[in-house]
């Protein structure tokens, strides 16, 4: 468990999962503006020397955040929540990250990106499977940071109050989130800390842009990917025409009155490395497969 | 007609003069790292009186806003691992006391400033350059050595770094020494007429308000002003 951490935590730091690639490498043939284009430019170069040199796509390597899915069948041994400071602490001192985990009344830092209740470590639950899940994360603040969440009046219109509260989202960030952004939205959820883990959630969805099952969610998706696209931010906020990678939307039952709606952002650099480890000790490394291929170090 | 620019530290007041909107820079030569609080410290010192306690100069030098990643391969000697620019915008307040103290010619970061730091820049003929956000692995392979490191005592990510860099680029000009943004004209022109034909396209009204909570943000005015009025 520890060996896997640390692996998808560093490696993440260091290579997009594919599909956000190739979605910026498609982003940056269509792109009709020459400044836009430049940046396109400057952001693929930066993959391929963060790839050749070992290197963090982004000095700001975040803080980390693990999603862990646990199934019921799994016999668990040992302490999960140990071995995955552990793990922070090595990918911290060997990629190396940035040791930003600081008290947050006295900016204190220890240095290895574990303390006071962090790295965050999302834990959930799932009935009849013996295997357990891992996203990794390291979650960069410039996207983090500009998050949206409101609760609209009882009785406002849903569908349009969903649609301008995205799009306005989107608009007041302006780039400031390292455009093109992976966009999380998420409706319904009580109280509203559900609401924007839902969202939060929502940006790690694989296929990416890929479609939410429910078809009015859906077609919310993708009027709201139009829509978000057609605002000309373009990479970084430079004017463009890609401000979103993938938006992906989730719902979730609430109190009658409210429908809070949260929105949440991720960078071009949207780093994250999944895993899957079997019942039978098997590791699976899904967003990154080359990684079952390393030497234990 | 955008042009593009391969300078070299010291800049002078012309050569910053010579910049305009969209221009792209290569730059050569010292760069210093600058962030939330070394930004604190040098306004410190200049509202104390105190600035001959800095430990080095920016006169027509460059600033990078930025909080890097850098290993320490021995006594003195370290390694650039990931060198990108920061958030800019949060700086905005400190822009003008740092070019009131310490004379820089160039401010490097990420997305743009604030009308008050803007007006900074003018005031002391300087620009702003913006480098592609996230783009650290770029960036630090551009450094050529790290000189130097002051104020180790804020940490690796918040002391000042010197580096030594070569065709550190692309930046483009995103405020010029006259004052204008390239953020602000493509949003108040471009982003604007975008936004409200996307309205327009989805039936909604830019008017619209329908939002319970919340009505202003805490620890703002806005909040002073609804909790005194409920307007």
């Amino acid at each position: 468990m520890e060996e896997v951490c640390c692996r998808l935590l560093s490696y993440a730091s260091i290579e997009l999962p594919p599909e956000v690639e190739v979605a910026l490498g498609a982003a940056s043939e269509r792109e009709s503006q020459p400044k836009a284009r430049a940046y396109f430019k400057a952001i693929l170069e930066n993959l391929r020397i963060a790839r050749e040199r070992r290197l963090p796509i982004c000095q700001d390597t975040g803080v980390p955040v693990y999603y862990i899915t646990l199934g019921s069948q799994l016999p668990i041994q040992g302490n999960l929540r140990e071995a995955i400071h552990r793990a922070t602490v090595r990918a911290t001192q060997k990629t190396p990250l940035r040791q930003q985990v600081t008290h947050p009344l006295t900016g204190e830092n220890p240095g290895t990106n574990v303390g006071w209740g962090m790295p965050a470590i999302f834990f959930d639950y799932e009935d009849g499977v013996d295997h357990l899940d891992i996203t990794a994360i390291p979650k960069g603040g410039g996207a983090e940071l500009k998050w949206s969440c409101v609760v609209p009046i009882p009785g406002a219109p849903r569908e349009e109050t969903i649609l301008k509260t995205v799009v306005d989202a989107v608009a007041m960030v302006g780039g400031e989130s390292c455009t093109p952004n992976i966009v999380g939205v998420a409706v319904g959820g009580f109280g509203v800390d559900y609401t924007e883990a839902l969202a939060r959630r929502a940006i790690f969805r694989s296929p990416l842009n890929s479609r939410h099952p429910d078809p009015q969610v859906a077609a919310l998706e993708k009027k709201l990917f139009q829509a978000v696209n057609k605002l000309g931010i373009g990479p970084l906020g430079v004017g463009g025409d890609t401000t979103c990678l993938g938006l992906h939307m989730e719902v979730a039952g609430t109190h009658s009155a409210v429908f809070p709606i949260a929105v949440a952002l991720y960078c071009w650099a949207a780093r994250y490395s999944k895993a899957r480890i079997h019942g039978d000790g098997r590791v699976e490394y899904i967003t990154h497969p080359q990684l079952g291929e390393m030497t234990h170090d | 007609m955008t042009e593009e620019y391969r300078l070299r530290t010291p800049i002078s007041r012309d050569q910053v003069d010579r910049l305009h909107l969209g221009d792209i820079v290569y730059l050569s030569g010292r760069i210093f790292t600058i962030r939330d609080w070394s930004h604190q410290r040098i306004a410190r010192y200049l509202e104390e009186d105190k600035l001959g306690e800095v430990p080095f100069s920016l006169k027509d030098l460059a600033v990078l806003h930025c909080g890097p990643v850098i290993e320490e391969i021995g006594a003195g000697q370290w390694r650039p691992v990931s060198v990108g620019a920061t958030s800019s915008s949060r700086f905005s307040p400190f822009v003008a006391p740092l070019l009131r103290a310490m004379g820089p010619r160039l401010i490097i970061g990420k997305g743009t400033l604030t009308q008050e730091a803007i007006n900074g820049l003018v005031e002391h003929g300087a620009a702003f350059l913006q480098a592609v956000g996230g783009c650290a692995a770029l960036y630090g392979s551009q450094i050529t050595k790290v000189v130097n490191n002051y104020w180790p005592e804020f940490g690796m990510v918040d002391s000042v770094w010197e580096f030594e860099v070569e065709n550190f680029g692309p930046l483009s000009v995103e405020i010029d020494c006259r004052g204008r943004s390239s953020y602000q004209e493509l949003r108040r022109v471009t982003i604007k007429n975008n936004l409200m034909r996307v309205y327009q396209e989805l039936g909604l009204d830019p008017e619209a308000d329908y939002i319970w909570w919340p009505r202003a943000p805490a620890g703002t005015p806005m909040a002073v002003d609804y909790a005194t009025t409920l307007e």
